[in-house]
């Protein structure tokens, strides 16, 4: 394959009425999904040629998702843009896009146009006449290291930063996740993450590469959770890919004691750091039945690079290792001299092989500052991603992470990972969530929680017990709750904001 | 119902609220902040509210929260 097109039309030409992709409102099959984006591929192409990124500005839905492909038949690249994203955002991701056009409906229509003049309705185009010779030409010229998407992230100077996926970074990938948790044509996944996520990327081509059937669940189901349960059961959903803080509301709510989901097997999750209680939550009452996996990596290796399947019956470590490496992905780590570190050292994770993007859209200069030539393969040409990441390899040869370099502080000659603190606060009364911040100019370390009862004196008290003198906060702040970006992450710049 | 609307206008300083608000669809309340206003309402008016009626029929806009906790408590709110 080269194409990704050529999983969902093979899917359609063996289960061309099965169900591929079900939201709130309907659902497609494998076959009228191939039609659909057939026919907004040989409109777009007829409009705009090809080879230029289209925005997307739709809510999560099946016609998000049949844009999506109906973009990449055109010849063109698709960019998810975040419908509840400030304007000005939005207009400065398009400063560096410049797309050709956007893709809106109705509802949405006003903002797309005052965004971008040229926008499509999508109703309006999903019925023209599909341009059969059209499409096999552009499919004849293309290669797999054409680009897919573009997907925008947060840069941390608040410049957005768009990581380009080729065809051949996700075809690779999705093998790698279909081989990996066995999944086929029987899988049923429920899908949290929005679609600007890069976790998303695994629900939608993991679905298409193993011809399974993926469940859009609403983002209200999020906030009840019976409802949450009876939408898995509904479905039957037997695999689901959501970030951590998802997995929590089950376990802060007491869900699974009223209700669980029955027809769970497999339950993945990545984006941040899994707190040990929310796992053993889920691991209580699934533990014998169902495989967790923690998984791990950047936007820019496609979406995961290591991952760590979590054994049944054994204790759960607090710090949840990231494990190893995936099939065809290398990753190594350097210390700080910008060697390789030895067995525990500490260093920054690289990533090379084929799920490594090419580098950053209309952004040479961060490309060039982390796509990097192999310092430990000097002799030919052969490009890593410098992920940030600091971690080291454990007795047992897993890999385990430690924080951000950015969130890597130096205090009083000690080197401290903020990520370290935030651990071990977790595992403290019944804290929920955590996050530590740092102000280089007071030296201090603020440690910033929610919870019921754990005041915050306990909580300082406990700390003092479980952790070296010189990671202790400096100060600790109780909070309702914790301020989120829009991917659902802590946001820890709005945290050190508020001080 | 001001008892209501002060509650999520704390949780959410800069959110719009009335009577007839989505508090879902206008993302006055999310999956994080529906955690804190069940159990700012628990204190409130002195009640327990089991996970069974944490549902969207009784969280849909602050009317239905009034109607909702006026059934718990048997008495006007």
């Amino acid at each position: 394959m080269k194409n990704i097109l050529q999983m969902a039309e093979l899917a359609a030409e063996r289960t061309p009425d099965k169900t591929a992709f079900v939201d709130e409102k309907k659902s497609i099959s494998y076959l009228e999904l191939v039609e659909s984006a057939k026919r907004i591929g040989s409109f777009l192409y007829a409009q705009l040629g090809k080879g230029r990124p289209v925005a997307i500005f739709l809510d999560k839905s099946v016609e998000a998702i049949t844009a999506m492909l109906g973009i990449v038949y055109s010849g063109n690249i698709y960019t998810v843009i975040d419908i509840q994203m400030p304007p000005e955002r939005i207009k400065k991701i398009f400063a560096t896009l410049d797309p050709a056009a956007v893709i809106s409906d109705e509802k949405h229509a006003q903002t797309a146009r005052s965004l971008c003049e040229k926008t499509f309705i999508l109703n309006e185009i999903c019925k023209s006449v599909i341009d059969e010779a059209s499409l096999d030409l552009i499919r004849g010229e293309q290669t797999d290291a054409d680009p897919l998407y573009i997907l925008y992230t947060s840069g941390s100077t608040g410049m957005p930063k768009g990581t380009v996926i080729t065809h051949r970074n996700v075809l690779s990938y999705s093998q790698w996740f279909v081989d990996t948790f066995g999944v086929d044509g029987t899988a049923v996944i429920g899908n949290q993450t929005p679609l600007y996520f890069s976790m998303s990327v695994t629900d939608v081509y993991g679905t298409l590469r193993a011809g399974a059937e993926l469940i859009l669940l609403p983002k209200k189901c999020f906030s009840f959770p019976i409802t949450l349960a009876d939408t898995l059961n509904r479905y039957r959903v037997n695999l689901i890919y959501w970030v951590p803080s998802a997995y929590g509301i089950a376990a802060n709510s007491g869900l699974f004691e009223i209700e669980k989901p029955k027809y769970l097997k497999k339950a993945l999750f990545a984006g941040e750091v899994m707190p040990a209680k929310t796992l053993g939550y889920w691991m209580r009452h699934f533990g014998e039945d169902v495989l967790f996996a923690n998984l791990f990596g950047p936007t820019e290796t496609t979406d995961i690079c290591t991952y760590y399947v979590v054994p049944r019956n054994a204790e759960i470590p607090v710090s949840l290792p990231i494990g190893r490496h995936c099939d065809n992905c290398g990753v190594f780590i350097l210390n700080s001299e910008g060697l390789e570190a030895a067995p525990g050292e500490e260093g920054e994770l690289y990533v090379r092989g084929t799920f490594v993007s090419p580098g950053y859209y209309n952004d040479p200069e961060k490309t060039a500052q982390f796509f990097v030539q192999n310092p430990l393969r000097p002799a030919y040409p052969e490009i890593c991603y410098k992920t940030g990441d600091i971690v080291r390899i454990n007795p047992e040869g897993e890999l385990l992470y430690l924080g951000r370099k950015d969130h890597q502080i130096k205090r009083r000659g000690y080197r401290i990972e903020l990520g370290e603190i935030e651990n071990v606060a977790q595992t403290v009364g019944d804290v929920r969530e955590c996050a530590c911040t740092y102000d280089a100019e007071a030296e201090s370390i603020h440690l910033f929680y929610t919870a019921d009862k754990t005041e915050e004196k306990e909580l300082l008290a406990e700390l003092t017990k479980k952790m070296n003198r010189y990671l202790l906060p400096d100060q600790i702040h109780k909070l309702p709750v914790l301020p989120r970006n829009a991917n659902g992450k802590i946001d820890r710049k709005n945290l050190e904001r508020s001080l | 119902m001001e008892t209501i609307l002060n509650i999520l206008r704390e949780i959410n300083p800069t959110a719009q609220v009335d009577e007839t608000t989505e508090l879902m669809e206008e993302g006055v309340l999310d999956s994080m902040s529906m955690v804190m206003f069940v159990s700012a309402l628990c204190n409130a008016y002195d009640v327990d509210i089991s996970l069974r009626d944490v549902v969207p029929e009784n969280f849909a806009t602050p009317e239905c929260v009034r109607d909702f906790i006026a059934e718990l408590c048997g008495e006007e709110v």
